[in-house]
């Protein structure tokens, strides 16, 4: 069981004598196996929060409990994949999953740890680049090798932070598609958390939805749209544009109030 | 056009431009009689004529080099070209300087050939001295570097001291540790050491304490532990600038060697230049410079290559 447990969680950001409030008294149970989706405009802390799940934020107040245990740095059951520059340049595709195994496994030998590389590399469809350097490789195919290393080291929690927020359109719903496949062929789901700001993406993948206001969430949206989902069909679906509609205008009245409500340029 | 026009196109290009007619003019040159040679005895040509084959063909090589730039290669090889010709007419043909201060080119390229295994033997021994003491200071200078740069409390104690340290030339305290060290080697070896370790050792602080943060929280979250962090993530990151910082380091180096064996060397390449000059031997001091200033261009061109077959990537 994988469950997390965001309790009272408040961070402050201090810098000389100003203080600034990123996240403030925060609590919420992501529960074993499910795929959640943190929403919010910019600078709402969402990314914050999610370097707090990461360890590479240690909390100003409150806890994070995974399996009731409070996160200490970053941990081997969960596993990251960030929005860009996220692979090591000097290192091929396959080095790069492979570096990523052997940190957390050492019982395996060279030949084991190329083999696991390379069949996780051939999941996210690269068998035929696994020796190109990341600077040859795309954007989209970067992010897949991410994936791959993310996966390969078997976590039980998978964080995401917009990692398809640098892709351009058509590739970001090839790699969406692709995700929900690796996550729904687990026979044991892993736990994903997900930021994005994107909502098509969000309800697609999710579910549930954490929207964030600036520093808390404010709403908790469940999407119990029928899985496997696909983008082609959920269009017509009435619960899809229900829940869309409703979290546009979550969005946009976030907006208003942020530029003071009275004139808003889109 | 076929391909036949196109190489002849290549050929005439080869043949009719300005280093292949100044080379061809300094052979004429150098076959005709000249006024110094009344009042000094002229050494064989052979050796002169020998550097300014090598010149044209290099340049030739450079110049058919398909991905180069021609243009370059022809400026070079003109400006080069024509400071052997001046120095030719000026010295040998026409006597114009007084001879014992500007020696002709003759003359100075002859030394190699009379002195050569007296030079290499020089040259292997300040070598032994340059690369022991510039070897050391790189790979303490990086290694400290790095495990002092990744502690920020650390790294921000040692830093200014460092920089500190670094703005004081090796070459100010060079004569003290010549006193203080047993052998002339091992004070030459800890000279050429002081004289790059502080600026590696204080840029290699700096550049772990400016590292790219989403490479550090990358291996983070790949839970790597403190020696992997510093060895397998910081130091590749970090190699590109470090190759690009050897170079200047290098010319130091070579410039603290130089000094080293100017104090208290018995052979070397820098003791070899100091005792041509304490004898007014120019001729001999000339042919010493010219041969460190091509160890030096020869040691860059190894750094560049070394650097060429390590770096595959870019920041």
């Amino acid at each position: 069981m994988s469950m997390i447990e965001i309790k009272e969680l408040s961070l402050v950001y201090k810098t000389g004598r100003n203080h600034f409030l990123a996240l403030d008294n925060i609590s919420t149970t992501i529960e074993d196996g499910e795929f959640v989706c943190i929403v919010g405009s910019s600078g709402c802390g969402k990314s914050t929060l999610l370097s707090v799940l990461e360890g590479l934020t240690p909390p100003s107040g409150g806890q994070v409990l995974i399996d009731g245990k409070p996160i200490r740095g970053a941990g081997p059951e969960r596993a990251v994949v960030f929005q860009q520059y996220t692979l090591f340049p000097w290192m091929s595709a396959i080095q790069n999953v492979v570096f990523g195994i052997k940190q957390v496994r050492r019982d395996l030998s060279a030949r084991q740890f190329d083999e696991l590389g390379a069949e996780f590399l051939q999941k996210v469809g690269l068998a035929d680049f696994m020796h190109k350097l990341p600077g040859e490789l795309s954007g989209g195919m970067q992010q897949r090798v991410a994936i791959a290393r993310a996966l390969a080291v078997n976590p039980k929690i998978l964080l995401m932070d917009e990692p398809f927020g640098a892709i351009d359109a058509k590739t970001r719903l090839t790699l969406q598609e692709m995700l929900l496949k690796l996550w729904a062929e687990d026979e044991k789901k892993k736990t994903v958390v997900f930021v994005t700001h994107d909502i098509d993406e969000a309800i697609l993948l999710s579910d549930k939805i954490l929207f964030m206001e600036p520093k808390r969430i404010s709403h908790e949206i469940p999407v119990t749209l029928p899985r496997p989902r696909s983008r082609d069909s959920m269009y017509d679906d009435e619960e899809f544009r229900d829940l869309r509609t409703k979290l546009v205008i979550l969005f946009y009245h976030d907006i208003t109030e942020q530029i003071g409500g009275e004139e808003v340029f889109l | 056009m076929s391909g036949e026009d196109e190489v002849k196109v290549r050929l005439s290009q080869r043949i009719a431009n300005v280093p292949v007619l100044l080379y061809v003019i300094s052979m004429v040159l150098v076959f005709l009689p000249g006024r110094m040679a009344e009042r000094v005895t002229m050494s064989n040509p052979i050796a002169f004529i020998f550097v300014l084959t090598f010149i044209i063909v290099y340049f030739q090589v450079k110049f058919g080099n398909k991905k180069g730039d021609k243009r370059q290669a022809k400026d070079i090889g003109t400006v080069v070209l024509v400071f052997f010709l001046l120095w030719e007419v000026v010295t040998t043909k026409m006597d114009w300087l007084p001879f014992i201060f500007v020696p002709a080119p003759e003359n100075v390229f002859f030394v190699y050939i009379q002195l050569w295994d007296y030079m290499l033997s020089g040259l292997a021994r300040s070598m032994f001295l340059l690369m022991t003491g510039f070897i050391a200071s790189l790979v303490i200078g990086v290694s400290l570097g790095i495990a002092v740069g990744w502690f920020p409390r650390l790294r921000q104690a040692v830093f200014p001291i460092a920089k500190a340290i670094s703005t004081v030339p090796a070459i100010i305290y060079g004569p003290y540790i010549v006193v203080v060290m047993p052998t002339f080697t091992s004070a030459s070896i800890l000279v050429i050491f002081f004289g790059t370790f502080w600026s590696t050792f204080m840029n290699m602080i700096n550049r772990v304490g400016t590292i790219d943060a989403r490479i550090i929280n990358t291996a983070k979250i790949l839970n790597v532990k403190t020696g992997t962090m510093l060895f397998s993530i910081i130091m590749p990151y970090t190699l590109p600038r470090i190759i690009n910082d050897m170079s200047v380091a290098l010319s130091i180096s070579m410039m603290t060697l130089t000094f080293a064996e100017m104090i208290g060397a018995d052979r070397g390449i820098g003791y070899f230049v100091r005792r041509s000059l304490d004898y007014a031997n120019y001729t001999q001091a000339f042919a010493g410079i010219f041969f460190i200033a091509v160890v030096i261009t020869v040691l860059q061109m190894l750094i560049a290559i070394l650097k060429k077959s390590l770096i595959k990537w870019n920041y």
